[in-house]
């Protein structure tokens, strides 16, 4: 499923397959399919491998080259996301940072952050989580409590985050705070806070499925320096919100790509005839999402590089994915339980860890609002 | 047509402002139809047609659903490519022209016509009506007279076929993409009649109050809305995207356009939605509800009826590969 037929990116994708697959072997890492590979998956080989690509100048594709990058189009980046799910690699080991942070870095982020931050989170030496949920706070993102007030030459924070991704894992935080008193959105501030300090206490949150991908984070007037705002004092919501969009677009073409390859790997693997027309259809039904989705995703990464936004398209996209498959987790769980495919106990923890999709990057229920109100202007 | 001189977007836009200002215009209008030369779009100049790519084709084929001129348009273009199969550069020209009317109907494997929409107010023109066979032969008949009870809805038992012209050759001409090029036009028009009702039903929401408030601040009609523009956004991608496909001789276009054309047909039943948001005004016959709705629900069983495309795009029978963990 190929984002571009040109000349030059079909070069560069075949240069891209090989220096994969070369990086691949020298690590270890086999082929796999997608089913039973998720994010959780190998991750200290995926680690591995991350590193090795962004050493040998793989790491940030579409990154400017003055940051590590190879300063190539987003369309690129893309073409190397379709390489990397081929050898069922899903999103990259640091994938709040490269996916949420980096975005927000480069748009935002002052000359020395960017160089000071940029390099060791492409290669795996500094792992990233977003500070941005709270208990009390998470569709309504505004009402956020956690403070950071200025002490001399630090910032001083307060407060309590949860569903924090790799919280567990994370060297620096990107940390949204209240930081004055003004109206709600325009009091708070994105911070870079390192995270390896006694004053922030991280506990890991077990999931439906028995994972741990996310933590609550406790921060106990824990300190960043004062250089540590990106953007403006006051202006965090901004940089809060281009990073959730960059997570709808090439982040979440990563999680496409990855259904996709699990529609690819249910139909040659399952017995359809004996199946019956009801699961062919469901079948069908997956395949036009995803094919849908790549298509969609193309146009979207296409109006970025030429600077245009596409309006609510990613809002809509992320909804149909996670529809899409949490639907097609539960067709291969009673294909899998009926003895029509293989990977029964797999594709019941597919389900499961669909379940969190239609929640997290922005429920589905605010997703289905902002389409409302701002694709179709219908009034709040 | 002029040449495709523009970087592509600067050309689509072109094409897509100039459809919606003529269906906006004069609906559907054989002559100002053939002044534009959007009906040969697709077709070479050296075949009598007016050049561009198929992709500029769905993209008026989507303005005509916009302006409620689906119907009429798809026939006519579907037309120019019938006889550009032929080789009939002359009738191609005139139907590119306007000077002729046209009309294409499929038949199934079993030889049975399927019933196939044609424009209103039919009745009593002469219409050029190519048939095309399950095997993708063509064969025209001239002369088509509509019976007046099937305006709207072309049933074969009630058509008087009176060929004028020279009569078929009795092998037909192969056109291998009709189905495949038919599914993607169609799948664009849906997309812009179900376009054109959301339009026309977030401009009623927005003004229709109830309890003080606009009945487009309600979160269940918002939600409801946004259902419809969540399908549209991802069936036009899919359209276009299949289109693009057959434009460059991808080897995936033909079953990609016949997904297109199975979302469009789920694109088709989200009028329910843009019908319930307008409540009881959306059913009466002032409405212009079912001037979108229907077209687009006639549209969800042609050229196939909508089990038949379905039960062809179902994954086959195979084994399983050994397993791997159960």
């Amino acid at each position: 499923m190929g984002i571009s037929g040109r000349d030059a990116d079909e070069e560069f994708r075949r240069e891209a397959r090989g220096v994969l697959r070369g990086a691949a072997e020298e690590v270890g890492w086999t082929p796999r399919p997608a089913l039973g590979s998720g994010d959780g998956h190998d991750r200290p080989r995926r680690r591995e491998l991350d590193r090795l690509l962004a050493q040998r100048g793989w790491g940030g594709i579409a990154w400017p080259r003055e940051y590590g990058g190879r300063g190539e189009p987003l369309r690129r980046q893309a073409i190397f996301s379709e390489e990397l799910a081929e050898l069922g690699l899903a999103t990259p080991y640091n994938r709040v940072g490269l996916g949420i942070v980096a975005p927000a870095l480069l748009l935002h982020g002052t000359e020395e952050q960017k160089r000071r931050y940029l390099p060791p989170m492409q290669s795996c030496d500094e792992i990233w989580c977003q500070g941005f949920s709270e208990p009390e706070a998470g569709s309504d993102l505004a009402a956020l409590r956690t403070s950071a007030r200025r002490d001399g030459d630090t910032w001083v924070i307060d407060g309590h985050k949860v569903w924090t991704t790799l919280g567990a894992d994370a060297d620096v935080c990107l940390l949204l705070a209240r930081t004055g008193d003004g109206p709600r959105h325009r009091a708070i501030s994105a911070l870079i806070v390192p995270m390896r300090q006694p004053e922030i206490e991280v506990r890991p949150i077990r999931q439906i499925n028995g994972e741990e991908d996310f933590s609550e984070i406790r921060f106990n007037w824990a300190t960043a320096p004062a250089d540590a705002v990106v953007g403006t004092v006051n202006n965090g919501w901004a940089v809060s919100m281009d990073a959730l969009a960059y997570e709808r677009s090439l982040y979440m073409q990563q999680r496409q790509l990855r259904f996709a390859k699990l529609i690819r790997e249910l139909e040659a693997g399952t017995d359809w005839a004996a199946a019956g027309d009801a699961a062919g259809d469901a079948f069908v039904d997956a395949e036009i999402a995803a094919q849908a989705l790549a298509f969609a995703a193309k146009e979207q990464i296409a109006a970025m590089e030429r600077g245009s936004r596409s309006g609510v398209a990613g809002n809509a996209s992320k909804v149909l994915w996670s529809e899409s498959y949490r639907r097609l987790a539960q067709l291969g769980t009673d294909l899998a339980y009926g003895g029509l495919t293989s990977g029964a106990r797999e594709w019941q923890a597919e389900y499961y860890a669909s379940l969190a999709t239609s929640i997290y990057a922005g429920t589905n229920e605010i997703q289905r609002n902002l389409i409302a109100e701002r694709g179709l202007g219908l009034p709040r | 047509m002029t040449s495709i001189a523009h970087t592509d977007k600067e050309l689509d836009h072109a094409v897509v402002s100039a459809a919606d200002a003529m269906f906006a215009a004069r609906s559907f209008d054989l002559s100002s139809l053939g002044a534009s030369g959007f009906a040969g779009l697709g077709v070479q100049e050296s075949d009598g047609g007016s050049g561009g790519m198929l992709l500029h084709a769905g993209l008026v084929a989507e303005a005509a659903g916009r302006q409620r001129a689906a119907l009429g348009y798809l026939q006519q273009l579907l037309s120019v490519h019938a006889a550009a199969a032929r080789h009939d550069v002359d009738l191609a020209a005139d139907l590119v022209a306007g000077t002729l009317r046209g009309a294409v109907c499929f038949k199934g494997a079993d030889g049975q016509l399927f019933p196939t929409p044609v424009p209103l107010n039919s009745a009593g023109v002469d219409t050029v009506l190519h048939v095309v066979d399950a095997d993708g032969a063509v064969r025209h008949l001239v002369g088509v007279h509509f019976d007046e009870d099937t305006s709207t809805w072309l049933d074969p038992t009630h058509v008087d076929l009176l060929p004028r012209g020279p009569l078929p050759r009795p092998t037909g001409s192969p056109w291998p993409t009709a189905l495949a090029l038919t599914n993607g036009l169609v799948a664009s028009a849906i997309v812009g009649l179900v376009e054109g009702l959301l339009a026309e039903t977030v401009g009623y929401v927005k003004e229709r109050r109830q309890f003080s408030a606009p009945v487009g601040s309600f979160q269940a009609v918002k939600h409801s809305l946004a259902e419809v523009h969540i399908d549209l956004l991802h069936t036009r991608a899919l359209a276009f995207g299949a289109l693009r496909s057959m434009d460059c001789g991808d080897d995936r276009a033909e079953r990609l356009v016949a997904l297109a054309k199975i979302s469009a047909d789920a694109t088709a039943l989200t009028t329910q939605r843009c019908l319930q948001a307008m409540g009881g005004i959306g059913f009466t016959w002032e409405s212009r509800v079912h001037h979108y709705m229907k077209p687009a629900l006639r549209l969800r069983q042609w050229p196939q009826p909508h089990a038949t495309l379905r039960a062809s795009v179902r994954p086959n029978g195979n084994a399983r590969p050994p397993s791997t963990s159960d």
